[in-house]
């Protein structure tokens, strides 16, 4: 698949749409409605309160979870009813928020699942060791000794090992420490700017912000706001239905304040 | 075998040192232990082969097949057929030609055996993914269906069997006496285990069976269709119970169609003892389980059964996993 030189890519092309998209687990009606598009080339971070529905839209696009009505496209492509490994392949890299990395695989087994073609480029490897080193300390070792916060990084590391189309990333930051998620953000940053569409489950707000130009905010299964980052900074009454984001936002505005917000 | 040797399998391997040390004591005889030893090792061994298989199955779809008793049953009578019919071979005193006849018996069963699983997986296990009573249910009937044709166009009647010469008769090492055919069936066992450790450690294959034991899902978010190579593992394992079946056959000289649904009951208890989707664990489990049984039979033939039962529930309330439990998720 071919990676649109940074500049050339067309902003307001869709890259994937959820139109009305309802998804029951059991007998819970997690999703009702939701509906939201994303552009192509674009970093947009999906925002809301914990049991918004954050994550089952993340599981429900990746095809985990079926859509129970309504429909998700992929370039004009429906992907609804696609198995979960069909969709991948259209160029989906995939955080879990469990992680999902193999704990019973050595480090280089999880990147080399994750590579597709089978083989690991070199330079781009060596692009990921940049952000994360104790990938490379750590190669041949069992995954499932790794650090929490190593076990993140190789997870991101996976999801971008080859150029993706679209990076859904289900908090990718949480939990770990700042210097890390420092990388974590040139990470995506670097992916974004070779062409990659990426949709952000985000509770750090800081790393929202420094990434993210357009913003989803859910509430009950349902999308509240759709659109510019801008515009949703700056009504309040948005930040306020967002909660925790809400503390974020006015801690934020105060001159001097970290670069980290906690307790979100 | 770098993946054996962590701090975590240290302890099941003592175990496994320990049940013979523990024996020798009570025995008492260097020569009657090492043979009884030898029996364990190969009825061990045999073991594996057939549970390695429905270890697999269950660890990689989470699917309970009760049914794979079946694939052993359809194995054996392949086998039979076919050693039937190798009378010349069979009866050589060439030790070649003898191993080329099992061999030849060997890879018909696992052919058939194979079919017979990717039928019955297309057939039965696909409806029922993901309810653990349909399945029991479905793959037990599975079961009984083959079982009686079997008996149907064979007969209810005992077969018998005879070794391949070369493989008959025995050896004696230190004082004790040990069938050849029982050395034969550790080197075949051994093979196969290196086998499959080469196949899961260095193929990519491999590498999807063993993340999918563990997040099946994220798998097939990687662009793996699990449920495809599903079907390639059940094949597998439905084979690998067919080479197992005309094994055990051999072994026992003798057979009848309830010779799957026999076993199978060994068989569950191993895969609980060694934990689900380990291949290591059903291995350990195996010999574990077989040995005990050689010993006891030996030591006190009237509870012999009983230990295989109370060893599988004193294990599962130490490790409720299994020895080598996989850790599902991160």
């Amino acid at each position: 698949m071919g990676v649109p030189a940074p500049g050339m890519v067309e902003m307001t092309e869709t890259a994937l749409a959820l139109t009305d998209v309802h998804t029951h687990i059991g007998q819970f009606h997690i999703l009702q409605g939701v509906t939201f598009a994303i552009r192509t080339g674009g970093i947009t971070a999906l925002v809301g309160r914990n049991g918004a529905g954050k994550t089952t839209t993340l599981r429900t696009i990746m095809g985990l979870w079926k859509a129970s009505r309504g429909t998700i496209t992929v370039r004009d492509r429906s992907i609804t009813a696609l198995p979960t490994a069909e969709i991948a392949r259209l160029g989906f890299g995939y955080v879990p928020e469990n992680i999902g990395i193999f704990g019973q695989l050595t480090v280089r087994e999880n990147m080399i699942l994750a590579a597709r073609s089978g083989n690991l480029d070199r330079d781009r490897l060596a692009r990921l060791f940049g952000y994360f080193p104790p990938l490379e300390q750590f190669w041949n070792m069992s995954a499932g000794h790794l650090s929490g916060g190593q076990k993140q990084m190789l997870s991101i590391a996976r999801a971008i090992i080859q150029p993706r189309q679209i990076l859904l990333m289900d908090e990718p930051t949480k939990g770990v420490a700042p210097g890390i998620i420092d990388a974590i953000v040139e990470a995506l940053r670097d992916c974004n700017r070779e062409g990659t569409t990426i949709l952000l489950v985000e509770q750090n707000y800081d790393v929202a912000l420094a990434l993210a130009e357009d913003v989803v905010l859910m509430d009950g299964g349902k999308v509240k706001y759709a659109g510019a980052m801008e515009a949703f900074q700056s009504d309040p009454k948005l930040g306020e239905s967002a909660l925790g984001f809400a503390a974020a936002l006015d801690l934020n505005a105060r001159p001097g304040s970290g670069r980290l917000v906690e307790s979100i | 075998m770098r993946s054996l040797i962590t701090n975590e399998r240290v302890w099941p391997i003592g175990l496994l040192l320990a049940v013979p040390a523990l024996a020798l004591t009570c025995i008492w005889s260097p020569g009657t232990w090492l043979t009884l030893t030898f029996a364990g090792l190969a009825s061990g061994i045999m073991l594996f082969i057939m549970a390695s298989g429905l270890s697999m199955i269950f660890g990689l779809m989470d699917v309970l097949n009760f049914g794979h008793g079946a694939f052993i049953t359809i194995g054996a009578y392949t086998g039979w057929v076919v050693l039937g019919l190798l009378g010349g071979p069979v009866s050589s005193t060439h030790i070649s030609l003898n191993v080329l006849s099992i061999v030849a018996a060997s890879g018909l069963a696992i052919l058939c055996a194979g079919l017979f699983g990717l039928l019955f997986e297309r057939v039965l296990v696909r409806k029922v993914y993901g309810d653990h009573l349909k399945q029991i249910l479905i793959t037990l009937g599975g079961a009984i269906v083959i079982e009686q044709l079997v008996m149907m166009i064979w007969g209810p009647q005992e077969k018998t069997l005879g070794l391949p010469v070369g493989l008959s008769g025995t050896i004696s090492i230190a004082g004790a006496t040990i069938e050849r055919y029982r050395v034969f069936v550790i080197a075949i066992g051994l093979a196969v285990l290196l086998a499959m450790h080469l196949v899961l450690t260095r193929t990519r294959l491999g590498l999807i069976i063993r993340a999918g034991v563990q997040d099946r899902e994220m798998v097939e978010a990687l662009g793996y269709r699990i449920d495809r190579v599903f079907v390639l593992v059940f094949m597998a394992g439905a084979g690998l119970a067919g080479f197992g079946g005309v094994l055990w056959t051999l072994s026992e000289g003798s057979l009848n169609s309830a010779i799957g649904s026999r076993t199978l009951v060994l068989i569950l208890i191993v895969i609980m003892i060694g934990g689900p989707g380990s291949i290591a664990g059903t291995f350990v489990a195996s010999l574990l389980v077989a040995l005990m049984g050689s010993y006891m039979v030996y030591l006190a033939p009237k509870v012999a059964l009983a230990t295989t039962v109370l060893l599988m529930v004193s294990i599962l309330m130490w490790r409720p996993g299994g020895l080598f439990a996989q850790g599902k998720g991160g």
